[in-house]
């Protein structure tokens, strides 16, 4: 009897928390696994291709918005396409390592590049709201969140009070070698911006 | 490896969550595991690191100081639950047939699991409160573990209670498929044989090699338990004392998804027999088993062709006589996964398993087919769903009684 009910109480808790719990765990996933949508309809024939296989293959592990929201010069594509072909379970060949290199390249020479300059454009001079701006298009949000929004496992909010403009530059542009951040190489304007917006965090 | 324990293991979501990966980073769908998932539990719970010919290779301390912070929802899975309908007609010879369905939590499930920050200590640990539709709050696994070494060759050893080995073996060999039933090989349980994993309490000891890109994984792996509890069968009255037991088996998986494993495992359990009658007796039992698994991936995640064969050699005892023998057993199956699209396969199996007891009257078999399909419904895998059909078809190797059951089992777990 007391079996019973102590296998009954169990249960109920367990009901109880599960509900409460993952409530907020599927918002978690939900938000991290928000997808950003492309239109590649006018890219050349060769890129679309490369889309495919991006969309294909990088999928299986990221979400494709982690890859499409980040910014990085080609050779650093170049890189990091190398990088995830020596990951376990990847399966990416060269022919295809090539396809989704010229993809990544082109979409940053085009796509993020308008968005950038459109950000410059609507943010009324404010360095903190067009720092904001690309903080987005920069895809910093990928691995990191701002009030809940973005990657949780590594959050920003308070850093405007624990470092300063400098320490932020350095952070960005040359991060610790044992980080798992890459360097960002970005014009100074836009970096004078994202550390202005960051600044903000409080 | 986690052979020959017929449970279902399920996937850790707060993997996922720490490094921002779907669960196919891991699984081709969960809870089955691919070599990143393999590598992930060898290097300590740690996402296995790009391994380029030209660069360095990474330490496990630096894997370790490039973790994200150190958070509950890193490290702990809050609920992962198994809702099941299951539909069963059996038929036992002489008696006529019977026929029963449920809906049920078929399992309830939390993990909590990760690393201590800033070391090169992990830990895993598992609270079951629901198994196989029976709420029995139990902890199947508690223990902690060292890794060192770095990314291409490494080693770790673990204390504590531990059902599944750290490796968990190559494809074949692991004890979940995309069917609800693990292989019938895995579960034999047959009446005059034991139930090998007993809430086993030890060390684990493993090396691990991987070539560039991981084109090839060798993996080799030692435990050594104190079991307690040791269920033999109808025929065996419970243990009174715990057995030693040793499990090692080497792996190799080689690109893409495919890999052969082998084992033995050696037990040894002291029970008393025919308790308080008459005929009391201790039996002091040997328990073997030998086996090889393989599978191979035709194209990645396409067709996957698995395959197994496991031999058993236990003493048995008469309980009437007391006539000393063996049990003996050849167990093989072949399995067949189609995965249509990432997050949807279709899967069939065939298992069959040879029982042969000391001054039995002759050899009597167990068979078994399968067939069944797996979706996931959420882009990023932790939600899926399992529908199969089933024929099982037995002669009991002591009583020489057949029986048969037919299966419909449907189930949908929930991984946060």
């Amino acid at each position: 009897m007391k079996q019973t009910v102590l296998s009954r109480f169990l249960l109920a808790a367990s009901l109880t928390a599960f509900l409460a719990i993952t409530t907020s765990a599927f918002a978690q996933f939900g938000t991290r696994y928000e997808e950003t949508k492309i239109d590649v309809n006018s890219y050349p024939a060769e890129i679309q291709n490369g889309y495919r296989v991006f969309a294909n293959k990088c999928s299986a592990c990221h979400d494709l918005s982690s890859s499409l929201k980040q910014s990085r010069s080609p050779q650093a594509w170049t890189a990091e396409v190398h990088r995830m072909q020596a990951m376990a379970s990847s399966h990416i060949n060269d022919r295809e390592a090539d396809q989704i290199v010229k993809f990544l390249a082109y979409d940053e020479t085009h796509r993020k590049d308008l968005a950038r300059e459109s950000a410059n454009a609507n943010s009324g001079n404010s360095p903190e709201v067009a720092g904001k701006q690309l903080f987005e298009s920069y895809g910093c949000s990928s691995c990191h969140s701002v009030a809940g929004a973005g990657n949780t496992s590594s959050p920003l909010d308070g850093i405007g009070n624990k470092k300063t403009a400098e320490e932020l530059k350095r952070l960005i542009v040359s991060p610790s070698s044992g980080s798992a951040m890459p360097a960002m190489s970005i014009p100074d304007k836009d970096l004078n911006d994202v550390v202005a917006y960051l600044r903000t965090l409080k | 490896m986690a052979v020959l324990f017929p449970r279902q293991a399920s996937a850790v979501p707060q993997y996922a969550r720490r490094y921002g990966i779907t669960c196919y980073a891991c699984h081709t769908i969960p809870p089955v595991l691919n070599e990143q998932g393999y590598m992930f539990q060898k290097l300590g719970h740690h996402l296995p690191p790009s391994l380029q010919e030209s660069k360095p290779v990474e330490r496990i301390l630096d894997l370790v100081r490039k973790e994200h912070e150190w958070t509950i929802a890193n490290n702990a899975s809050f609920a992962v639950s198994d809702f099941n309908y299951q539909a069963q007609k059996n038929t036992q010879q002489g008696q006529g047939s019977n026929s029963t369905s449920a809906i049920q939590v078929g399992s309830w499930n939390a993990y909590f699991g990760g690393w201590i920050p800033n070391t090169q200590f992990f830990y895993y640990s598992e609270f079951d409160i629901v198994t196989g539709g029976q709420t029995n709050p139990d902890m199947p696994n508690a223990h902690i573990g060292y890794i060192g070494g770095t990314a291409k060759s490494s080693w770790y050893g673990i204390v504590g209670r531990e059902h599944l080995q750290v490796s968990e073996g190559t494809r074949a060999a692991q004890v979940y498929s995309l069917l609800p039933n693990s292989p019938l090989v895995f579960e034999n349980m047959g009446p005059t044989n034991f139930i090998l994993d007993q809430s086993p309490v030890g060390a684990e000891v493993g090396y691990t090699w991987a070539s560039s890109k991981y084109r090839d994984i060798l993996g080799v792996n030692m435990k050594v338990t104190d079991g307690d509890n040791a269920d033999g069968s109808e025929i065996l009255g419970a243990s009174s004392k715990n057995g030693k037991d040793v499990w090692v088996d080497a792996d190799w998986w080689y690109a893409p998804e495919s890999g052969v494993s082998f084992m033995t495992y050696q037990g040894k359990k002291s029970q008393i027999q025919n308790s308080g009658a008459a005929n009391q007796f201790s039996f002091n039992s040997r328990i073997r088993r030998e086996g090889a698994f393989g599978n191979y991936m035709i194209g990645r995640d396409k067709i996957d062709l698995l395959g197994g064969y496991l031999h058993g050699n236990d003493d048995w005892q008469d309980p009437a006589t007391q006539a000393p023998g063996n049990y003996i057993t050849n167990g093989g199956f072949g399995e067949v996964d189609y995965y249509l699209w990432r997050g949807m396969a279709l899967a069939g199996r065939y298992d069959r398993l040879r029982q042969d007891v000391t001054n039995g009257v002759h050899p009597t078999d167990a068979e078994q087919w399968q067939v069944g399909a797996e979706k996931a419904f959420t882009p990023m895998g932790n939600i899926v769903g399992r529908i199969a059909a089933g024929n099982y078809h037995a002669i009991d190797p002591v009583a020489f009684t057949g029986s048969a059951t037919r299966t419909f089992e449907a189930d949908i777990q929930f991984n946060f």
